[in-house]
């Protein structure tokens, strides 16, 4: 018997400067020390079945993931959420669980990204000077424009390879709300932008400031109900 | 409306600085963020500890994660009342590099504080290629590098481990040295440390009072040592009448119950060995006349099956990893492994969790087909032949026969392998053109051998390593052959595995000329490693930056000659610089050994039938 469970779960703090396949090592390690009956896979080197089906940067926190995995044998979600907060590194949050039906594939279609930008959320003067009128242009010059050209690298270390693209079809109109910048981005099959790629068009660099990301809403088709 | 936002709080914390300056600056950070699974420390407990511990390991975190030595010491020190330890690994390149730009010391990864605050600086020498880690342990740290600089507020700096047996090339920069087994000599050096904080005696003077209180522990700097005007030793005596002449090892004494981490932690990245690690047998019956470690971790200690299949029980409970490695130095000498494979299958098998061994001894291979086939990921086989030559092979003492090898390999085929892996070493004192044309032969055979059974021939990588003699064997006073033979060797060998299934893979020679140099190296050394860490050398050890013209600086900035070291064969009588360390076999025997291989590959060349 093989049944499916919806995990939602947050990632904060330090942990978020896991990888994604460190966090597939987590979930694999967490679910055996819960003590669930988990199921694995055929083959030559078994797995545990389980997937993330939205990948996140290293350094991005997140609100609201999802992680689906199968076991063997029904679950008192009540108690096994319980089992696996106790099991859980600093940093993750464990939310609901609940079985998902073996027919339903859910499958991200929105991300929502935000950047603290408040003071006393930053500690050192070198975190970037920030001016706010400056962001607001940026932010306009954007969200008025019909086209946005970047260069994204690809690849490993190797085959590092450089192609043109358009960012500003893959990126909802961007927000300041205070001192928080929001941004929606579509999840597509044909391509989504990366988050730091919209820090970089706003002018913000990436290597100051992309580990401030926090996605803070995925929707979902069909979407997620606990 | 505003402009910069950013306000500098300057109450901000070590913590708080590593968070928002160092982890976002530098490739993988999740190798230092700390508070992984089964971490024994809180926040607090720092502060609390009466006595602190930093247990370093000089090497990344993804090397020293996988180290069960510290993990050991980890426990062991956590576990006693008023101690508390916290662990450091070597920040990488990049990190270093923002560590000093921004002016973050180094700091300890379970509640990331001052290394400097600690009392004792534990760092574990596995390997020579370390040394310039060390220094940059302690620079980062903000810790004088020579012992002598030091004064009370900075932390005792303490070593063990293998590399520790010879600890002469780094004897200026430590202030003391643990010989042998850690557990029992990290319990008493913890006791005495408690006591001679609480009775107020300076940091400093504990130096002193430690190595009078105990045999094992030795501080090269109230050595003093005098050279013949050749540059060999000629006197190493102690600066204090109460300190001995002679270091003796510690040995821990009840190896089944001894310190051991039965919760071991949980790495957030992938470290080289990821998996529970369970020491199942200390010491090794062989006595290979090359291996620094059958000749000094005697005497031969198992652990009990059934503490074995406990300790995995729990470390798997504990964990959730998905192997359990059973380490020693000769898994196949373990009396009951075929009834551990046995049991240990029928415990684990449905949990999908299996059995990774060290390389096998083929002799006994054939007994542990069964065990090995039913592991749930079967991986490639290895094993060490060393020489590709019987007789050879008789010689340095590795008793393998080609005969058992084949036969040995063709079961493991039948079983499902389909690679194997060859380990050969290159340099034993009279090696002839024999054994070297002998490594891609043999190799062949293996691969070969495979299509007797599955109808193809089998992948096989010749993983041929560049000798490096070690102090405590017989092998302490031969040379190691030049560069250049190296050089030849590794050219021949390619040329002759062209258009074979047969991979050849060897090591940097320039790296393992330096492995020799410091492997049997006195203090003299202690400029050249000081002069290549500031010339940038760091991480020698690892091929992507590893720079051989930087010690090649060094040695001529220092005018020292590498090849003293290295390519000398020590004369009888010279007094060897680990002499005063008592870490094996008394060298008379050592000294019959080593003439008595050396007659015979004497023989073996005038007459290569003989043998």
């Amino acid at each position: 018997m093989r049944l499916r469970y919806l995990l939602r779960f947050a990632i904060e703090g330090d942990l978020r400067f896991i990888s994604h396949k460190d966090t597939i090592r987590m979930f694999e390690r967490l679910l055996v020390r819960s003590r669930l009956p988990v199921s694995y896979s055929e083959g030559f080197n078994p797995r545990v079945r389980l997937w993330l089906p939205l990948p996140r940067s290293v350094g991005t926190s997140a609100e609201d993931e999802v992680l689906i995995f199968e076991v063997t044998e029904e679950l008192a979600p009540a108690a096994t959420l319980g089992r696996m907060q106790v099991e859980s590194p600093a940093g993750l949050r464990m939310r609901s669980l609940r079985p998902l039906a073996e027919s339903i594939r859910p499958r991200p279609v929105r991300a929502l990204y935000e950047v603290a930008l408040a003071p006393g959320d930053c500690f050192r003067p070198d975190c970037g000077d920030v001016d706010l009128e400056t962001l607001d242009k940026a932010i306009e010059r954007f969200n008025d424009s019909t086209s946005w050209p970047i260069r994204r690298t690809a690849g490993g270390r190797r085959r590092a390879a450089t192609r043109h693209m358009d960012l500003r079809p893959l990126v909802e109109q961007i927000r300041r709300s205070h001192t928080r910048l929001q941004f929606g981005l579509p999840v597509r099959q044909s391509g989504s932008a990366r988050p730091r790629e919209v820090l970089e068009a706003l002018g913000l660099s990436a290597a100051q400031w992309s580990h401030r990301l926090r996605r803070v809403q995925v929707e979902w088709n069909p979407p997620l109900t606990d | 409306m505003q402009g910069c936002c950013i306000a500098y709080n300057a109450r901000v914390t070590l913590p708080e600085r590593i968070s928002e300056e160092l982890l976002p600056r530098v490739e993988q950070p999740g190798q230092y963020i700390g508070r992984e699974v089964n971490q024994l420390v809180a926040d607090g407990d720092w502060d609390a500890a009466e006595l602190r511990v930093a247990i370093a390991f000089p090497d990344a975190y993804t090397i020293g994660m996988s180290h069960l030595g510290c993990q050991i010491i980890y426990w062991l020190c956590n576990h006693t009342p008023g101690v508390c330890a916290e662990r450091v690994f070597v920040p990488w390149l990049d990190a270093e590099r923002v560590m000093r730009d921004k002016g973050i010391p180094l700091f300890t990864w379970d509640t990331r504080r001052e290394v400097r605050s600690a009392d004792i600086l534990a760092i574990s020498l596995q390997y020579e290629m370390t040394f310039t880690n060390v220094l940059t342990l302690l620079d980062l740290a903000g810790i004088p590098l020579h012992s002598a600089e030091r004064d009370d507020s900075h932390p005792l700096v303490l070593v063990g481990g293998p590399q520790a047996d010879n600890p002469e090339p780094l004897a200026d920069f430590i202030d003391l040295v643990v010989l042998g087994d850690g557990e029992v000599a990290m319990g008493d050096i913890l006791g005495a440390c408690r006591e001679l904080k609480a009775a107020g005696l300076p940091r400093r003077e504990w130096v002193a009072e430690l190595a009078r209180r105990f045999e094992w522990l030795y501080a090269p700097n109230l050595y003093e040592a005098s050279y013949h005007a050749d540059g060999t030793l000629e006197s190493m005596r102690p600066v204090r009448d109460d300190l001995p002449v002679v270091i003796r090892r510690c040995q821990t004494p009840d190896f089944e119950k001894a310190s051991f981490p039965l919760r071991p932690l949980v790495p957030h990245v992938q470290v080289v060995h990821d998996r529970v690690s369970l020491e199942i047998m200390r010491g090794c019956p062989r006595r290979c006349r090359f291996c620094h470690a059958g000749y000094t971790k005697r005497p031969l200690r198992y652990r009990s099956v059934d503490w074995v299949l406990r300790a995995a029980e729990e470390g798997i409970a504990a964990t959730g990893m998905n192997e359990v490695g059973l380490l020693s130095l000769s898994t196949a000498d373990y009396p009951q492994l075929h009834e551990l494979g046995a049991r240990f299958n029928e415990r684990f098998a449905s949990s999908r969790v299996n059995i990774a061994v060290p390389s096998l001894r083929v002799d006994s291979m054939l007994a542990h087909i069964p065990w090995m086939v039913s592991e749930v990921r079967k991986s490639g086989l290895t094993i060490a032949v060393e020489a590709a030559c019987d007789d050879m092979r008789q010689i340095i003492r590795k008793k393998v026969a080609d005969v058992d090898l084949l036969e040995g390999v063709r079961a493991a085929y039948r079983a499902g392998y389909r690679s194997v892996k060859l380990y050969y070493m290159v340099g034993f004192p009279g090696e002839t053109q024999a054994d070297i044309d002998g490594i891609v032969e043999l190799s062949r055979k293996v691969s070969e051998a495979r299509r007797e059974v599955a109808g193809q021939s089998a992948a096989v990588t010749a993983s041929v390593g560049w000798l490096v003699p070690k102090p405590f064997t017989p092998l302490q006073w031969a040379a190691q052959p030049p560069a250049d033979y190296f050089h030849e060797v590794r050219s021949a060998l390619r040329r002759l595995a062209r258009g074979t299934p047969v991979r050849i893979s060897t090591p940097r020679v320039e790296r393992s000329v330096l492995e020799a140099v410091f492997s049997r190296g006195d203090r003299k050394l202690a400029s050249v490693i000081k002069t290549a860490w500031q010339g940038g050398a760091r991480f020698d050890g690892w091929n992507e930056t590893f720079d051989a013209a930087v010690w090649d600086r060094a040695f001529e900035q220092t005018g020292v000659d590498p090849a003293f070291y290295a390519h000398r064969e020590r004369s009888p009588d010279e007094l060897l610089c680990w002499q005063h360390l008592y870490s094996g076999p008394a060298f008379d025997y050592l000294r019959r050994q080593y003439n008595e291989l050396k007659q015979r590959t004497d023989e073996r060349r005038l007459n290569p039938r003989s043998t």
